[in-house]
């Protein structure tokens, strides 16, 4: 079953980019705040949105 | 329960605080409105603040802020910590903040306490909207921490800091860019990667492991042989990367003679890697490189876990974050600010309404209205005349006085007080065995002697069994479980304490709470509230309508007693008139309340007005030309005069905080209380809970350190209970110190916990907690020597097979912590430490 | 300092419509494939027979739907959240026309029947080679855009996206490793078990990585818009990232329970699949979470409700196919309509509703007008929620039913129902209902398509809107902790397309990797052969007609099967299989020991009017293979490739291969004139002679040898 290793490899090629991004991502400190991020992403609605949706908004 | 353990600083607490909706909620933050809440835009609000800031952000079209959070708003309030806005303008501040500020573009990073939900992230984040001369606002939640760069040109530091107040996020000046000490606070990045990499790891490991497991080694040697050396690769950055932290430490305790718990661990490691690398390349089987990759892996997760309940609050504030660290300076006409550090003997200074007095003074101009409970805790203020001299650290309430310094900041009592009590408190308390060293020492000699003796059996019968059956032995007795039970269950006690109200600065207080014996009691601001009185009335009592009138006009004033009159005078509909107390009158027309006019306050005598025609007096005796009646201690009188004719006045008293007595009782149980006061007298209530002998009146700080001390002396372990800055000696003094603290503002040096004051009678439960949690320690540490004695079992008799390994030590440690925190949970519960209210 | 830049949505807008065009067109031709399975005349003529049809609604649902609204998806996010125009708009057209032209061809070559006979990579090698190419075109893109960003952290979404770019590259280039035999024909590098194994790692990846990383990335930034809350917990979205990621490239052979595989790799599979429950869980409650306290707009707004049922789905399946993989149920499940419930309830729910909630919450914001009628949109949800109910329980019973049919025995030991065309008959009323269910879910697609209209007429493209950001910060002071820090950041992105072009290197290294494999692979089964010319062709006809969409040929060692196919397959039979054709669906019977069941005679009657022989037969028939001339020219070639691979014809046989083939085309259709007495007179050259020579030489091998144990790896 040697192709076995060719899956392998190339499945463990790949997850240890994934590793080196991890890695990456931690000491770059992309995870310092893990609450902003969530929020931002809300944030570039524009006022005047409220005219592409006709859902009333209850809040 | 992803949100961060970190910064629980008290606005925090005010996050956690159950909103009761009353009658009203305010729309913006919350808050119970008193009746006359104030409508707007079909909502109801608590002050005009808040409509403020609710007016504004409809404006900016940001009103998704409340559609992220039910009732985010902040209220905005004056404490301590709020500093006034020109300050900013100062290069001093300015340096402080800024991190660059290049042809007119600037960047600044405040410090926010306030900040707590997602909305105030998605406001704080979208400021340019309010303001378009703001670039880009970024927020650190976890730090507290918001960057905001903008065109100082266009709008100075000083607008924007009036903009974050504005709407309810007043920075402070501490805890800015340059504030390391609260930054790298929590779980250090490189521990997440080290778990990572052995998390990755293992799971590879296991995966390659899995044929071996399944019995498939006859299918295919070539494949195994391929598996061996692949789990091989994985093991090594497990090996000499995700594992360093053990060896450093242990060799670090070795050095210093000391066999610390890493010790075994990184025996067991050694001898793990080893045992697995001579399998495989002698051939003798698949190795343990699975069991090394698991074993990594659930103690770094310990180690997380360990530096997650680690909460980094800042407990040790600076004095500069209480202190106005910039002060008016008077000279001739014009004023100057200066910070306090240059202030000379002679100069005179401006303190305004709110503002901590920095340095000692004598009263030049003005009427001194000076709170002193910031030192104290006692919060009645006391009245100051000219040529009187001022202590630094009271606040002055009222208008605005003029002093003159006696002596420069730093010989100011403030200072010296200081320096005499705060400082890395921790360090120098009174050594206690860490019971997880005692049993490493004892556990590593154990392991090592069995493993020598096993050796020495079987190299009589059979020499090549020496090495395996070592090894095994050093593999299975690595007390995995044995270090992981402490973090998890003293480090979980911390948590639901937490959130019970009682914040620890780290898990090894739980251990040495729960050896306390003697308690002892500060009472003002401790066991008594701050801010709490007992009303009533003497002299003719008031109609409803005269006391409408009195609480219209109480409202205008800044006096915090007329505060607290304006917040008990409450209207009370259809309720008969005779039953009615002295603080509450029926209302006639609904919920009118009427406007007073021609209001004028004097600093120090009283507040005056019109109302529904009538003249309205409140304050002094002489303010309301009524008679000065006799106080007893802890007392205050608000005389009250209408259409010009004195009709008596409030008595106001402290109040004991609710269930003192009960926690004092409950105390009783495993620790003999002390109360120590600096009043000569003590309050009835208060007494009622103690036995005569166990009261100390008339204590100067020195005293209650001193007190702490000979009790020790005595071989007690003493739990001390303090608050304000007169207790900073005893605090550090005794072997745990907790302060009771009302808001962020309460200064808490040399503490051990906070305690948030509105549970204080929790307290006994939560050293029972304490005590429980090392009870169950104990019992964990009994279950994982099982675990290892039955693993032992295995390797002295040469049986050790890689499965059994890998089974038996992820076992051992998913079992322990499994139990550890259940059984703090429950333990929490019966001690009905669950709910946060 | 404030930068103005445009957001591309002209790009964005191309690919919605391909999505929707695609999406009518694909469930269009899924449905004529439900019905075809149930009204045979409806197999129109050679182009539209099932075998080719269903490979088609396959390609049309998965990369052409699916893999558009991918694409509008993230040209529409990843630009928002980088607060970035795309790196390029030639490369986002470039990669707009190229996957459209991928598109098209894949719609004319199926029919066709030019097809690698591997399930859900049936495209041949040109078209691969152009999917390869497009790809790279779409990451340079995605990257580029990422390194010229405003924002400096990479909102979990994107990880999801680069998570999905680097994967399906990977897995697309080690799956479709061929050997040409001219532009239209290759023969996979891979044979038998390894194909088996290959393509079943690719198919369920291919599942994880174009069906669920990329539709979560999309969930975690168009359900926390379209609720205006944050996701219920961010920490726990990053966590949900990387333990998928780590976890989900293992499942693979899960696929293959109780085939020829190794006993332990089929339980890696096991294990790794019930493993995968957590994060995906993790995933879903973390959707549904963020919905708390906003369930009152979920009563009024469509999109949320189309995003809940998709989440709920996602949860469902995930939680189904860890299950489906352990071998209780896969024993009972495999082969039958079970497994097309599931994925449908995946597809159809999952991925569908997802996308139209999406299409929904984006069109009203590209066009910056009002959706045309909310109730419309309603509808839409009932109708295709209605369409996703009648389609998944019919046939959750259909194939439960069919499973224990095919495993009842009578007290004396015989099979109940020995024909299997009985067991089919039985469910045939779930194939209807299904029908209707899937009438249901395009009738609601078709109600979108108008409204969408509608909305498009009202309003106007805002082909670029403006948009405005800080330049992100290069001095960061230390308020974002850490020394130089942001260099890493800068560096990352570099970083990861570096690595994944090392990645596709090392891919086509690999390419010279499995010829070698398999010299030191070869099972012993000493009586397995190579297949004869003609027997090739008819393999390659087998191949061509997707035959395998509905016969598998893979024997499972259950009492059941054996006693109804004989001896359970070996892993030594298929040595010479490129590609296996183990087949995934039994609609009608395993054919893995079909040689010399029949005579040649039945299967000349049957495939010209399957009825005939089998009354009631619901499979189509290929007159055309009386008609059409058998391609014999192309024999030597395709002996070449073979030995290319490995398989031992002795040397210059390709010379000789084309006499060999009309030699034993002869010897058929002399026998069945003997049989028939005259009756039937075929032509020699016609394809379906060299079919039967196939048929009758499947699983005969080892009948004469016999196979002692061990000989199986």
């Amino acid at each position: 079953m040697g192709i076995i290793f060719l899956l392998i490899g190339a499945s463990t090629v790949v997850a240890v980019i994934f590793l080196t991004a991890f890695v990456w991502a931690m000491r770059s400190g992309q995870y310092d705040d893990d609450r902003s991020p969530a929020v931002r992403i809300l944030g570039d609605q524009r006022p005047d949105q409220s005219k592409t949706t006709n859902i009333p908004k209850t809040s | 329960m992803f949100v961060s353990q970190r910064s629980v600083a008290l606005p925090h607490i005010r996050g956690v605080e159950q909103r009761t909706a009353e009658k009203y909620t305010c729309y913006h933050c919350g808050d119970a409105c008193l009746e006359d809440a104030l409508r707007f835009d079909h909502k109801d609000f608590c002050c005009p603040g808040c409509k403020a800031v609710y007016g504004l952000l409809q404006e900016s079209g940001l009103c998704d802020y409340y559609a992220l959070t039910e009732r985010p708003g902040v209220k905005e309030e004056q404490d301590a910590t709020t500093v006034r806005a020109e300050l900013f303008d100062l290069p001093e501040v300015r340096d402080k903040l800024v991190e660059y500020s290049e042809d007119g573009i600037t960047r600044v990073t405040l410090h926010v306490p306030q900040m707590h939900c997602s909305s105030c992230i998605w406001l704080l984040e979208n400021l340019q909207r309010i303001e378009p001369a703001i670039v880009r606002s970024r927020v650190r939640f976890t730090s507290k921490d918001l960057s905001i760069t903008f065109r100082e040109e266009h709008f100075s530091l000083r607008q924007l800091v009036e903009l974050l107040r504005r709407i309810g996020y007043a920075p402070l000046l501490s805890g800015g860019a340059h504030s390391e000490g609260k930054r790298g606070a929590g779980v250090p990045r490189m521990l997440y990667i080290k778990l990572g990499v052995a998390g990755f790891a293992f799971g590879n490991i296991m995966l390659f492991s899995f044929p071996d497991y399944l019995g498939a080694d006859t299918s295919d040697p070539q494949l195994m042989k391929g598996f061996q050396f692949l789990n091989f690769m994985f093991s090594l950055p497990v090996i000499f990367f995700s594992s360093t932290g053990f060896f450093t430490s242990a060799w670090t305790g070795l050095r210093n003679r000391m066999v610390n718990i890493d010790v075994p661990i990184a025996l067991g490691i050694i001898a793990l890697f080893a045992r697995s690398v001579w399998d495989v390349t002698t051939g003798h089987g698949p190795g343990y490189f699975d069991s090394l990759g698991g074993l990594i892996f659930f103690l770094l997760l310990g180690r997380w876990y360990q530096a997650y309940t680690y909460q980094a609050m800042s407990f040790d504030r600076s004095l500069n974050d209480f202190l106005p660290l910039v002060v008016l300076r008077k000279r001739g006409s014009k004023e100057e600010p200066v910070s306090v550090g240059d202030l000379q003997q002679g100069d005179h200074i401006i303190v305004r309404d709110q503002e901590l007095v920095p340095v000692d003074g004598l009263l030049h101009m003005g009427t001194g209205n000076i709170d002193n409970s910031f030192i104290t805790g006692e919060p009645l203020p006391v009245r100051r005349n000219v040529g009187d001299t001022i202590r630094a650290g009271g606040r002055q309430r009222g208008a605005a006085i003029e002093l003159e310094v006696l002596r420069p900041f730093e010989q100011s009592h403030l200072k010296r007080l200081w320096e005499e009590h705060s400082g890395s408190s921790t360090a120098q308390r009174p050594a206690m065995p860490k019971m997880i060293d005692q049993v490493a020492q004892r556990f590593t000699v154990a392991v090592i002697l069995i493993s020598v003796a096993a050796g020495s059996y079987w190299a009589g019968r059979d020499m090549d069994m020496v090495w395996p059956v070592v090894t095994a032995v050093l593999i299975v007795a690595c007390p995995c479980a044995l270090a992981l039970s402490m973090p998890f269950a003293y480090g979980h006690t911390m948590r639901l304490l937490g959130k019970a109200g009682l914040f620890l600065r780290d898990s090894a207080v739980v251990e040495r709470m729960a050896h306390i014996d003697a308690v002892v009691f500060d009472k003002t601001g401790t066991l008594t509230a701050r801010e709490a009185y007992e009303l009533h009335f003497e002299g003719s009592p008031l109609r409803p309508d005269e006391m409408r009138r009195v609480h219209a006009l109480a409202r205008n004033s800044m006096h915090p007693l007329s505060a607290v009159l304006a917040g008990r005078l409450r209207p009370r509909k259809n309720a008969d008139p005779a039953s009615a107390p002295s603080t509450h009158w029926v209302d006639v027309q609904d919920l009118m309340i009427p406007t007073a006019i021609e209001v004028h306050e004097t600093p120090g005598r009283g507040i005056e007005g019109m109302v529904e025609g009538l003249g309205v007096r409140i304050g002094s005796a002489a303010f309301t030309d009524g008679t000065e009646a006799l106080r007893e201690a802890g007392e205050a009188h608000v005389h009250i005069a209408i259409g010009g004719m004195h009709r008596g006045y409030y008595v106001m008293r402290k109040r004991a905080r609710t269930g003192m007595a009960d926690m004092v009782e409950g105390m009783r149980r495993f620790a003999t209380p002390w109360l120590l006061t600096g009043d000569a007298t003590v309050d009835p209530e208060v007494q009622r809970a103690f036995h005569s002998e166990e009261v100390r009146t008339g204590c100067t700080p020195p005293d209650k350190a001193g007190h702490v001390r000979h009790l020790q002396e005595q071989g007690h372990r003493v739990l001390m209970v303090g608050d304000g800055l007169n207790d900073a000696g005893a605090l550090q003094q005794s072997d745990v110190g907790i302060s009771v603290s009302e808001t962020s503002a309460a200064l808490t040096p040399a503490s051990d916990a906070i305690l948030d004051a509105r549970h204080l009678q929790r307290l006994p439960s939560a050293v029972q907690l304490t005590r429980r949690a090392r009870r169950i320690v104990i019992a964990s540490l009994a279950i994982s020597l099982t675990y290892n004695i039955a693993g032992v079992s295995f390797a002295v008799a040469g049986e050790l097979t890689p499965l059994i390994a890998a089974i038996l030590m992820p076992l051992s440690s998913v079992t322990v912590v499994g139990f550890v925190t259940l059984a703090v949970t429950i333990a929490a519960g019966r001690l009905g430490l669950h709910n946060r209210t | 300092m404030m930068e103005r830049f445009q957001y591309d949505n002209k790009i964005v807008n191309a690919f919605l419509m391909a999505t929707i065009v695609f999406g009518i067109v694909g469930m269009l031709v899924g449905l004529i494939a439900a019905l075809q399975m149930i009204i045979p005349w409806m197999n129109a003529a050679e182009w539209f027979t099932f075998g080719r049809i269903r490979p088609l609604h396959t390609n049309a649902v998965i990369f052409a739907f699916v893999g558009n609204g991918i694409f509008a998806g993230v040209y529409y996010s990843l630009q928002r959240l980088l607060k970035a125009r795309m790196f390029s708009d030639g490369l986002s057209w470039l990669h707009f026309w190229g996957w459209q032209l991928i598109i098209v061809a894949a719609a004319i070559t199926l029919p066709l029947g030019i097809t690698s006979g591997k399930e859900y990579a049936e495209l041949e090698w040109p078209i691969d080679i152009a999917i390869t190419l497009v790809w790279v075109v779409f990451g340079i893109n995605m990257f580029g855009t990422i390194l010229k960003r405003r924002e400096r952290h990479l909102y979990v979404a994107i990880w999801f996206y680069i998570a999905t770019w680097v994967t399906v590259a990977m897995l697309h280039i080690v799956n479709s490793m061929a050997m040409p035999v001219g532009l239209f024909k290759s023969y996979s590098m891979y044979a038998g078990v390894q194909d088996a194994l290959v393509q079943w790692w690719y198919g369920h990846n291919a599942v994880a990585f174009f069906l669920t990383t990329p539709y979560l990335g999309l969930m975690y930034y168009f359900l926390p818009k379209a609720a205006n809350r944050p996701v219920y917990s961010y920490k726990l979205s990053i966590i949900h990232f990387w333990a998928l990621i780590f976890i989900y490239i293992w499942a693979g052979p899960h696929h293959l329970l109780y085939s020829s595989l190794p006993e332990w790799t089929q339980s890696l599979g096991i294990v790794f699949s019930i493993m995968l429950i957590a994060p995906s869980w993790g995933g879903m409650l973390n959707g549904l979470l963020t919905l708390r306290g906003a369930w009152d707009r979920v009563r009024e707004d469509p999109v949320l409700k189309f995003m809940v049922v998709a989440v709920t789905a996602y949860g469902m399946v995930t939680l189904e196919g860890p299950l489906l993989s352990t071998k209780l149920l896969n024993s009972i499940s495999h082969f039958t309509d079970w497994t097309i419930a599931h994925v449908h309830v995946g597809g159809l729910g999952w991925n569908g509703f997802l996308t139209f909630g999406i299409i929904y919450w984006m069109l009203p914001r590209l066009f910056g007008t009002k959706l045309y009628s909310v109730k419309l949109a309603n509808a839409h949800f009932w109708i295709g929620t209605l369409g996703i109910v009648f389609y998944a329980i019919p046939l959750y019973f259909a194939g439960f039913t069919q499973s224990l049919m095919w495993k009842q025995f009578t007290p004396d030991g015989y099979l109940v129902y020995k024909n299997f065309l009985d067991t089919l008959l039985q469910i045939k009323y779930a194939y209807w209902l299904r029908a209707l269910g899937g009438t249901l879910y395009l009738g609601g697609a078709l109600i979108m398509v108008y409204n969408v209209w509608m909305t498009v007429r009202a309003g106007k493209l805002v082909s670029n809107e403006d948009a405005e950001a800080p330049a992100m910060e290069t001095e960061t002071g230390v308020a974002t902790g850490g020394s130089h820090w942001h260099r890493w950041i800068e560096r990352r992105p570099i970083q990861m397309l570096v690595a994944s072009f090392v990645l596709v290197v090392i891919g086509g290294a690999i390419e010279m990797v499995p010829t070698f494999l398999i010299e030191s692979n070869v099972p012993t089964i000493s009586s397995v052969k190579p297949y004869t010319p003609l027997e090739l062709q008819g393999r390659d006809i087998y191949i061509r007609e997707g035959c395998y969409v509905c016969h598998s040929q893979m024997i499972r060692p259950f009492r059941s099967e054996t006693v109804r196919y004989g001896e359970y397959s070996k892993a030594g039979e298929f040595i010479y299989d490129h590609p296996f054709q183990w087949g995934s669906k039994r609609t009608g019977p395993d054919l893995a020991r079909e040689g010399g069941k029949r005579s040649d005679a039945w299967h000349y009657y049957h495939m010209y009017d399957p009825t005939s022989t089998s009354d009631g037969s619901l499979m189509p028939p290929y007159t055309h293979m009386y008609d059409n001339d058998l391609d014999i020219a192309s024999t030597p070639a395709k002996i070449r490739a073979m030995m290319k691979l490995g398989v031992p014809y002795s040397e210059g046989f390709d010379e000789r291969s084309i006499e060999d083939a009309r030699a034993q085309a002869q010897g058929i259709v002399d026998r069945m004139r003997e049989a028939s007495n005259g009756e039937i007179n075929a032509n020699t050259d016609k394809e379906i002679i060299a079919l039967i020579a196939y048929l009758q030489r499947l699983g005969t091998d080892i009948s004469g040898g016999s196979v002692a144990e061990g000989e199986v790896e």
